[in-house]
């Protein structure tokens, strides 16, 4: 379960000295078992709102809660119910997908024995014993992102934050993100998930937020946020939220 | 043409290289401020310590001058001379040491030797004195057939010995020279006895010193420099791999989402950069011992050894580790500042330029640990290398020197860890830099952010540095000059362009406001009570060594009418300076630090800026005032007035010798009342303060 309560994040404009709001009053819930998408344009604060879920930022204003844990007030607990995986979250290049798997287990707080469980049996999952003990700087892009996936559910957490997971990944690795995404929700875990893919959003999510310029501008479960969607699909309802919105903006 | 497309490609990289405006400012525009303040405090702390070993004189002991009182006479201009009673006694065993030595062949065992060194560098440490000459003077020019020889017995590990060779000798040769002449004059007509006159005395010096030493005195200060530069090296580059580096890896967002929490992370790294700069400096110490000694033993006939006692080795070891720790810190803290690894290793310049003048410290003479320079970083830990190894009076304050070191190193360490809670350090990179609520508030209300402030004072620091020196002034208008552009140009330019350009709230941050007049008397009595309680403090505590410089504007001062002295004291430092400081600094701070932290760091920066350690302790206590009037006050010219009549007070006091006299004679009763009157001052404006309270220091909720 995962809470957003009138999310704020301001920073300082890089053009100059004003103030810039990345993310501007949100507010949302993700549902255990059900497959939350955020999607928006670059820059539409997406990042910056997982960030806060993640406790790796502090709102400016508002408040979030991850399994029922405060992200501020309770950042390791609520970080501790958390994996976190971005398409840009690296890995240590210079270890072996066990010892950075290990090494997170051990920081999750689990004991020798069942991190060791523990990553056989993602290894088995993920299908990465071939090149367990190759550095990972060695490895190839889909290795590597197997590598941070398996690191994201080391703990097994219950909230699961994917960030734009897919970008930068060929057709076959992003296939099996995709499914490993699913295959989360199949078991019963909380996911959000941010991407800028149209396509993503319909195969993935059953509920969806479409943030422009920091703003949700139409969210709820997919069938019904779609049912005012001139064309039918997200692509269309897209654009013409955010033509909308400029229009809006120019007025 | 490929030359055309080799310039194409240079102006691009050029511009590329411009745009890196952090790398450009780390690498050019910080040396520039750096420098000056660098310098200034190191002459500071050596001019404190560096003793004038040509003016002071050192101790000898000396046997046989009765014969001729003009030589006695020479050496006691810069030597004190000391005689014994035994000195026969004492001059026939020391003879035959020294004999000893003059006759070793290559079969005389070296500790034979050592051992007989170390005998007379006992006799010399027994009598107190550093160095023996030993005079037997059969006559001068006027005994022909005379044969005059001196004995001299020196330490040249020793810089007080060396000097004391060095004026021995000179008088010596003196003497000889003299002699000459007088031979000359005596036997202008027998020329063939000139032939014995030649050398009117024989000199031959004996070295107290062992080859272990002479090897310590050659080797150490090299040893103690590189030690403390490897440490940093050692610290420097894994902390930004560390850091910078997996920002630019994308591994610090997924250590940041586990649940440890930022001081985890940091002590975390902090271990772990420590552990390697201490490793790296051990080994490097330990290679270094073994190339020296080597290198001793490659030079036969030097009579040089070099060997690392154990004692020795244990206090550099110990000495080493808050050192590397001091270093690890510094290093984690400048490359949190870092969005990659290349970036980071810029950052190693301005350290660099911080702790190298404070290592060369080893490479001067005659600098010796004592306890000023003990709490000195990084010079203290050269100097207790070099005295471990050379022995000295200096290994007395290893103590000082290493828990001194240990608390820079927790200090460091503490500021580290804080900033790695700043959001702004751990995500440089993406939108816009995160920016944290105060600085942000500071922005809304049109203040200077605390950083700005910081720069600002650099800036002026710099501006003083390279304005000031030169020629003495001659007349009251080159006194005036010295006045106007070291407040005008120096301090008040730069704060007036700052803030222009950082397009700050001028009313705002200068605390441009009425001030009101029932606060006058309270703020003038408060002036005259930190005075009487600043000056009579300074006086009793640490009376002021006055520079060359100083006294002759002084007494020009003095003779300068009245108006245009209290112009030059009591009107233009205290404007300048209180916008400055009560004004853009107090203001930078206030919104990060809070009033009185803000108000005390104001205050030392205020110290700092009178560029003179002697004076630190005393500016910085009227600041603490200072800052305190403006607070409550809410007007600049609540400080600006208090500062006025502070100075005037001093500048009367130039003219009328009687005040002076006053002021420096100040009894207890005298301090009593100005304690009284400075908190009924302080209370009364508080109380004036009050009633308008809520909104703050003077300012209106802002409109966003």
């Amino acid at each position: 379960m995962i809470v957003a309560e009138g999310l704020s994040k301001i920073f300082q404009d890089p053009r100059g000295g004003g103030e810039f709001r990345a993310v501007d009053n949100v507010t949302f819930t993700c549902e255990p078992g059900r497959i939350f998408g955020l999607l928006g344009p670059n820059g539409a604060g997406k990042t910056t709102t997982l960030r806060i879920l993640a406790t790796t930022l502090v709102p400016t204003e508002g408040r979030a809660s991850i399994h029922g844990h405060d992200v501020v007030e309770e950042a390791t607990l609520a970080r501790s119910s958390l994996g976190f995986c971005t398409g840009t979250t690296g890995i240590y290049e210079r270890l072996t997908p066990r010892e950075m798997v290990v090494y997170f287990g051990r920081l999750y707080g689990l004991d020798n024995e069942a991190v060791a469980t523990r990553t056989n049996e993602l290894f088995d999952l993920l299908d990465m014993h071939e090149f367990a003990e190759t550095p990972c700087g060695r490895l190839s892009a889909g290795m590597k992102q197997k590598v941070s996936l398996a690191r994201t559910i080391v703990h097994d957490p219950p909230v699961l934050i994917f960030d734009e997971p897919t970008t930068s990944l060929d057709v076959l690795v992003a296939r099996t993100v995709v499914e490993f995404i699913s295959d989360c929700r199949d078991r019963g875990r909380t996911v959000i998930l941010s991407t800028h893919i149209m396509s993503e959003v319909e195969k993935l999510c059953d509920d969806l937020a479409i943030l422009h310029k920091g703003r949700i501008l139409a969210q709820g479960p997919v069938d019904e946020v779609l049912a005012d969607s001139p064309g039918g699909d997200v692509e269309s309802l897209f654009f013409n939220l955010i033509d909308q919105c400029e229009v809006n903006a120019s007025d | 043409m490929r030359s055309e497309r080799v310039g194409l490609i240079a102006r691009k990289e050029l511009l590329d290289t411009l745009r890196d405006r952090r790398t450009l400012f780390v690498a050019l525009i910080l040396p520039l401020l750096l420098y000056p303040a660098l310098l200034l405090g190191l002459t500071q702390v050596i001019g404190a310590t560096k003793r004038n070993l040509q003016e002071e004189k050192q101790r000898v002991l000396v046997d046989g001058l009765d014969a001729d009182p003009e030589l006695a006479e020479a050496l006691e201009e810069g030597l004190e001379l000391k005689t014994l009673d035994n000195a026969a006694e004492m001059r026939a065993t020391l003879r035959i040491i020294a004999d000893s030595i003059a006759d070793v062949d290559e079969d005389t065992p070296a500790e034979d030797i050592d051992e007989w060194r170390r005998e007379m560098r006992g006799t010399l440490a027994q009598n107190d004195v550093v160095g023996v000459l030993f005079a037997r003077l059969e006559g001068g020019a006027e005994v022909p057939a005379a044969r005059n020889e001196a004995m001299l017995l020196f330490d040249a590990t020793n810089d007080e010995s060396r000097a004391a060779r060095r004026k021995v000798r000179a008088a010596l040769h003196e003497y000889s020279e003299r002699e000459r002449e007088r031979a000359k004059e005596l036997y202008s007509d027998q020329r063939p006895l000139l032939e014995f006159m030649v050398h009117p005395i024989d000199v031959s010096t004996v070295e107290v010193a062992s080859s272990q030493q002479k090897g310590a005195y050659s080797f150490a200060p090299m040893l103690a420099l590189l030690i403390v530069l490897m440490c940093l090296t050692g610290a420097f580059y894994p902390a930004v791999d560390l850091v910078a580096g997996e920002k630019e890896r994308g591994t610090m967002e997924t250590l940041l989402v586990a649940p440890v929490t930022r001081t985890d992370i940091v002590l975390g790294k902090f271990l772990a950069v420590w552990v390697v700069a201490v490793v790296t400096a051990l080994l490097n110490l330990g290679v270094m011992g073994l190339t020296f000694s080597k290198l001793a033993g490659m030079m036969p006939g030097s009579g040089i050894a070099f060997t690392m006692p154990a004692g020795a080795l244990a206090a550099v070891t110990l000495i080493l580790i808050p050192t590397a720790a001091l270093f690890a810190a510094v290093a984690l803290a400048a490359s949190s500042f870092a969005t990659s690894y290349k970036e980071g290793q810029h950052y190693l310049s301005p350290i660099f330029l911080v702790v190298m003048p404070l290592a060369m410290v080893a490479m001067l003479p005659n600098v010796e640990l004592g306890p000023t320079l003990a709490l000195v970083p990084v010079a203290n830990v050269v100097l207790l290398v070099k005295a471990m190894l050379l022995g000295g009076e200096g290994a007395r304050w290893a103590l000082v020197a290493i828990l001194a070191m240990a608390f820079y190193a927790a200090l460091a360490l503490w500021v580290t860890v804080s900033l790695f809670k700043r959001e702004s350090v751990l995500f440089r990179s993406g939108a816009g830099k995160g920016h944290d609520a105060t600085s942000l508030e500071a922005k809304r209300l049109g203040l200077p952010t605390e950083s700005q402030g910081v720069l600002v004072f650099f800036v002026v620091l710099a501006f003083m540095f390279f304005l000031s020196g030169g020629t003495l002034p001659t007349d009251l208008w080159g006194v005036a000059k010295i006045f106007l552009i070291s407040q005008v140009v120096a301090v008040l330019l730069p704060t007036l362009l700052a803030a222009r350009f950082m397009k700050v709230d001028l009313k705002r941050t200068f605390r441009i406001a009425p001030l009101a007049p029932a606060a006058v008397p309270a703020i003038m009595c408060g002036a005259l009570s930190t005075l009487v309680l600043v000056v009579g403090a300074q006086m009793r505590l640490m009376p002021a060594p006055e520079a060359e410089g100083f006294t002759q504007v002084v007494g020009m001062l003095a003779k300068a009418p009245v108006a245009v002295m209290l112009l030059l004291l009591a009107v233009l430092p205290p404007v300048c300076e209180e916008l400055l400081c009560r004004g853009f600094l107090l203001s930078s701070l206030k919104t990060r630090f809070g009033a009185v932290r803000a108000v005390a760091l104001t205050a030392l920066l205020f110290g700092l800026l009178h560029l003179d350690a002697s004076r630190i302790p005393a500016t910085a206590a009227a600041g603490v005032v200072l800052g305190t009037v403006a607070i409550l006050t809410r007007s600049i010219f609540g400080s600006i007035l208090f500062h006025s009549v502070y100075n005037a007070v001093l500048a009367l006091a130039l003219h009328f010798p009687d005040l002076a006299r006053g002021l420096e004679n100040l009894g207890g009763i005298a301090f009593a009342l100005a304690g009284v009157g400075l908190t009924l001052s302080l209370w009364f404006l508080h109380r004036l303060a009050r009633p308008s309270e809520s909104d703050g220091d003077s300012i209106a909720p802002p409109v966003p």
